[in-house]
């Protein structure tokens, strides 16, 4: 074998040339496979937004109770004005919420309005 | 710098034989990433679509598809979230389903505590009273 054109140093396998190819081919690849792993846009997000808000629906009709709240596998808090926030089911309170969705709602009740703020998660 | 004299045989000198073979494991190494990246797109397409249908289909229903209706001078008028039980069970699921574009559509009311039979492809639930009943339920629409 020749080397004739690389008058390479003692135990030199590669050019800079080569090494810097080398690593941007490698990044490439590194960078490839990050995006195949990544999330896909998905409307779960959105689902979970209508369902925070079919629940203060719901409650206003017919209330709301721990295991029905449960039944759909998220958890949600009530804030009610300066009352105590309070978790359906209860056992949510001890939870480190993630992807939590929010929304605020100015409600009639008992003659006065009052300012409900909603959060689900899911558990 | 010496130049480069090849001798009998010698298609390539060693640094370009290698730089060669790199080329083609990163061509080849590219070419598998793009096809695994394609495959989980059109997956995630696929699935993005089922569930925007899923959420169609669930939000016509509760609005006014399966909405129980009152009279006023204007006419019928739905009550967004308040679901009639009559509506939802004559509710032709195949029609529906020809509507938002899928292949079926199962729609089912489940009260509270009831576990829903409706299964596969992909579910939306949401949280709606039932008109007779007054009860709390969730109206389950699973797309495939």
């Amino acid at each position: 074998m020749s080397f004739a054109c690389n008058e390479s140093a003692k135990g030199q396998a590669f050019s800079l040339e080569a090494m810097l190819s080398l690593l941007a081919a490698a990044a490439l690849l590194s960078a490839a496979s990050l995006q195949a792993q990544a999330k896909p846009e998905t409307l779960e997000r959105l689902a979970e937004f209508q369902l925070l808000n079919d629940f203060l629906a719901v409650r206003s009709g017919a209330g709301l109770e721990p295991g029905y709240v449960a039944a759909a596998g998220v958890c949600l808090k009530l804030e009610d004005g300066e009352a105590e926030a309070r978790f359906l089911p209860e056992e949510c309170a001890g939870m480190t919420p993630a992807g939590v969705v929010s929304t605020t709602r100015i409600v009639c009740e008992d003659g006065e309005f009052r300012e409900i703020r909603a959060s689900l998660w899911k558990r | 710098m010496a130049l480069f004299r090849a001798r009998m045989g010698q298609a390539f000198s060693a640094d370009a034989a290698l730089a060669a073979v790199c080329i083609l494991a990163v061509a080849v190494a590219g070419m598998a990433a793009v096809s695994v990246c394609a495959r989980g797109a059109a997956f995630a397409c696929e699935q993005a679509a089922l569930e925007a249908k899923a959420v169609s289909a669930a939000d016509y229903l509760v609005k006014e598809g399966a909405a129980q209706k009152t009279g006023s001078a204007f006419g019928a008028v739905a009550r967004a979230g308040r679901v009639d039980e009559g509506a939802l069970s004559a509710l032709d699921e195949d029609w529906l389903a020809g509507r938002v574009g899928a292949r079926s559509v199962c729609v089912e009311g489940v009260r509270a505590g009831g576990a829903a039979a409706c299964a596969g492809g992909v579910c939306v639930k949401r949280a709606v009273i039932f008109q007779g009943s007054g009860e709390a339920g969730y109206l389950v629409v699973c797309v495939q």
